[in-house]
This record gives structure tokens, C-alpha cells and sequence, in this order.
């Protein structure tokens, strides 16, 4: 599920904003491989764009930037109706690691990375990456326990600082 | 640019720019804010790259 929650105006032109978008807030809330990657996508995109863009990571997406996960994220082959096989099919184990591996193998066809790769990625194309204090107290976690690409650990009111001027996508 | 272009039939990726230029993809991006594979594709006068990546 993908929403978009526009931020503007009426009328950008009205509130005499730009016609195109300058800047985006993606956030990522689900911690399978594909929850993950279309927002990754959508950063790296908008970046590639010339788009300003920050990624917030909450709840299970913080797996995306964990140091001892991100290698490993999944598909969700269980209550998945997009597998379109039952879902006690599924639950078989070692169901979701042969759906990842086939998924893999073609992205790596069509030049997308992995996740840890994609996550350095982003944060080199000079896009923010930005841990929920929420979750990351929840879970138990520290700054230590992510990649080093991510700059911060923040609430959700600076990340509604940082939104300002731009559109929030939450994935 | 344009070499890889008339071999593939496609831009290239921000991904294999970095991998091929030599210039990682950090400065690329620091020399060039506004997106520098489509402003390379640009200058080299061929489509802007289509892929997702």
C-alpha cells in the first residue's frame, strides 16, 4: 500500500510554488523486501532527478538500514495475496527465502541492488536517512546498531521539520 | 557516455557510471546536484537514462 499525502496548497501556483516537485519525504514502515524497495526506489529516483529527498524509516523498516539485517530481508509469502498461492503454501518453510532468491536473481538482471548496496547508495546521492526514535527506543536499539549511512535518530516532529516545503510519501 | 549508449541502446545508470567512471557516486552527486546522469546524458546528446535505477 502506497499513499500519497500531499502537503501543498490548493493551487501550487496560487501558494507560488514551483510547478515541479523540489523535495520529498519518503517514509518506509514495512520491513519486507517488498516494502522496502519501492521506497528506496522512489528516493534514488527523485535524487536522480535532481529532487531533494530524506528517507524515514519506522517500525519494521527499520530493517532496511539495520546492520544485522538488511542482508537479509524476505519476501512476504504469507497473507501476500500478490504471491497468488495459498497462504499455507507459504508458510512452508524455506517458501519466502526460495520467493527472495528467484526476486533477487532478476533484479540483479535489471541492475537494481541489494539493499545494503542501494541503502549506501542513496546516502551518497546526498539524500538524508533517518531512524524513528520511537521504534528505535522499542526495540531497544542504538545508533550502533545501523549502517553508518544513517545520519540520525529523530522524532516525528523533526521529521515534520525536515518535510517542510516538500511532499510526504509513505510507503 | 555516448559509447555506452550506441552499445546498450540506453543511457547508463547512476549505478554503472559510479562503477565506470571512476568517480565515485558521492562526488558525482556533490559536483552535480541536480541529477548527474541525466545532465551526462545531456551534454553527451543522447536520451536521458530510462531505467528506474
Amino acid at each position: 500500500m502506497t499513499e500519497m499525502l500531499e502537503m501543498v496548497a490548493d493551487t501550487p501556483e496560487a501558494a507560488g510554488q514551483p510547478k515541479t516537485i523540489e523535495k520529498v519525504c519518503i517514509v518506509v514502515s514495512k520491513g519486507s523486501l517488498e516494502g522496502i524497495y519501492p521506497g528506496l526506489i522512489m528516493a534514488n529516483g527523485a535524487r536522480m532527478e535532481g529532487i531533494e529527498a530524506d528517507v524515514f524509516f519506522t517500525f519494521f523498516g527499520l530493517d532496511a538500514i539495520r546492520k544485522d539485517r538488511n542482508a537479509s530481508i524476505k519476501v512476504a509469502t504469507v497473507g501476500n495475496p500478490g504471491m497468488h498461492m495459498p497462504t499455507l503454501l507459504g508458510a512452508i518453510p524455506g517458501m519466502s527465502a526460495i520467493a527472495t532468491k528467484m526476486m533477487k536473481r532478476q533484479m540483479e538482471k535489471l541492475d537494481i541492488p541489494p539493499i545494503p548496496e542501494f541503502v549506501e547508495l542513496i546516502s551518497d546521492s546526498g539524500a538524508g536517512l533517518y531512524a524513528c526514535k520511537a521504534t528505535v527506543d522499542m526495540f531497544g536499539l542504538t545508533k550502533d546498531s545501523f549502517v553508518p549511512q544513517v545520519d540520525e535518530i529523530i522524532t516525528v516532529g523533526e521529521f515534520y521539520e525536515k518535510a517542510a516545503g516538500g511532499q510526504i510519501i509513505f510507503t | 557516455m555516448r559509447d555506452a549508449y550506441l552499445a546498450n541502446g540506453a543511457a547508463p545508470s547512476i549505478r554503472t557510471l559510479g562503477k565506470e567512471s571512476g568517480v565515485s557516486i558521492k562526488e558525482l552527486y556533490e559536483l552535480f546536484p541536480k541529477g548527474p546522469a541525466k545532465l551526462a546524458a545531456k551534454v553527451g546528446g543522447i536520451p536521458k537514462p530510462r531505467g528506474c535505477i
